[in-house]
């Protein structure tokens, strides 16, 4: 009986150490300060906690950037220039880039991790669609209603 | 206590019990990681790193916690915590102060927590009554082995793109053919050392 109760506690002691070593870990290791995102050269610009992703900093910042997957990395249309503190290219955004694309500084927002201050130009959004429009590389059921007063904009 | 010397066991669990080519161990990882000779070399890398840092860290779980307590029964699942949370904690370590070295490795460190070699190490460890030294020693040669075999087969792949495999062969049949020779003359070398 004794040496159930001793497996027991012993497991469950392993087991609290190595999560309560790992959790500490992560608050010390994970931890990336705050890093200033740097906007089309310092037109725009905010200061966010780093280890998001650069497109869900963008958006919440009312930056937005099309990205009908949402960021998975599936869509490759979050396509910004990162001209500064991006880290490297991941396989994952090879797929979705041209070797221009690579050679100009072009990464998927969504897959660009915050670790460091970062420097991004991001295209105008009517560019974008102007761009899909002329090369056909739009979804050809999805429609768009924009506000004329407002920013906002809404899929249908 | 085993008698056996320490850089003995390493030159042995390098060449002649090697732990993928005598027990057969993380072949899994072995057949998915060896078509180049780059990715094999990152992968048998960081084997060979967290190979050492687990025999190290289970010896000391074994012989410092579990007899003592007359707990030995718990090893096999206690051992394979420790190497997952040590693995968990290598990433997140690299990832923040390597980001070239988690580009090169970062893949591979998910594929180790379910290595069994790592685990078959570990085991081995306890079964033959190694010290701490012996341990270490033993964690770094099989890593070493490890690296090696995945290095010979990747070398072996990348040339037999060029080869004209029979049909019924092509794909995995013929890596386990060739796996099965390389096997054979690592026995080879079986005569030079003797290891328990």
């Amino acid at each position: 009986m004794t040496i159930i109760l001793l497996a027991v506690c012993v497991t469950t002691g392993l087991f609290l150490a190595l999560s309560a070593a790992l959790l500490v870990a992560e608050r010390r290791l994970v931890n990336y300060g705050v890093c200033q995102v740097t906007v089309n050269g310092g037109e725009q610009g905010f200061a966010i906690e780093g280890g998001c992703n650069l497109l869900s900093a963008l958006s919440e910042n009312n930056i937005t950037i099309p990205a009908s997957c949402g960021g998975k990395g599936m869509c490759g249309y979050c396509k910004v220039r990162v001209t500064a503190g991006g880290g490297e290219l991941l396989p994952t955004e090879l797929p979705f880039l041209t070797r221009r694309d690579i050679a100009t500084g072009i990464r998927l927002a969504c897959q660009v991790k915050i670790r460091q201050d970062i420097h991004v130009s991001v295209p105008d959004f009517l560019d974008v669609v102007a761009e899909m429009v002329r090369t056909g590389t739009f979804d050809k059921h999805a429609q768009w209603r924009f506000s004329i007063k407002g920013e906002e904009h809404e899929s249908v | 206590m085993n008698p056996t010397p320490s850089l003995v066991i390493l030159v042995a669990s390098i060449l002649t019990n090697n732990i993928l080519l005598a027990s057969f161990l993380g072949m899994c990882s072995f057949l998915a990681c060896s078509t180049k000779i780059e990715t094999s070399i990152g992968l048998g890398v960081a084997v060979t790193f967290v190979m050492v840092c687990t025999t190290g860290l289970n010896y000391l779980l074994y012989h410092y916690i579990l007899v003592p307590l007359e707990l030995e029964f718990l090893h096999f699942i206690l051992f394979i915590a420790v190497i997952a949370a040590f693995v968990q904690f290598v990433e997140m370590f690299v990832e923040r102060f390597s980001p070239k070295l988690y580009h090169a490795l970062g893949i591979f460190l998910p594929l180790i927590t379910v290595n069994c070699a790592i685990l078959g190490a570990a085991l081995f460890m306890v079964m033959r009554h190694y010290n701490f030294l012996q341990s270490l020693a033993y964690g770094l040669g099989s890593g070493l082995g490890f690296l090696l075999a995945l290095v010979l087969m990747a070398g072996l792949r990348e040339k037999m793109g060029y080869a004209n495999v029979p049909v019924p062969l092509r794909g995995t049949a013929v890596i386990m053919l060739i796996t099965g020779v390389i096997a054979m003359t690592f026995m080879g070398f079986a005569g030079m050392i003797t290891m328990q």
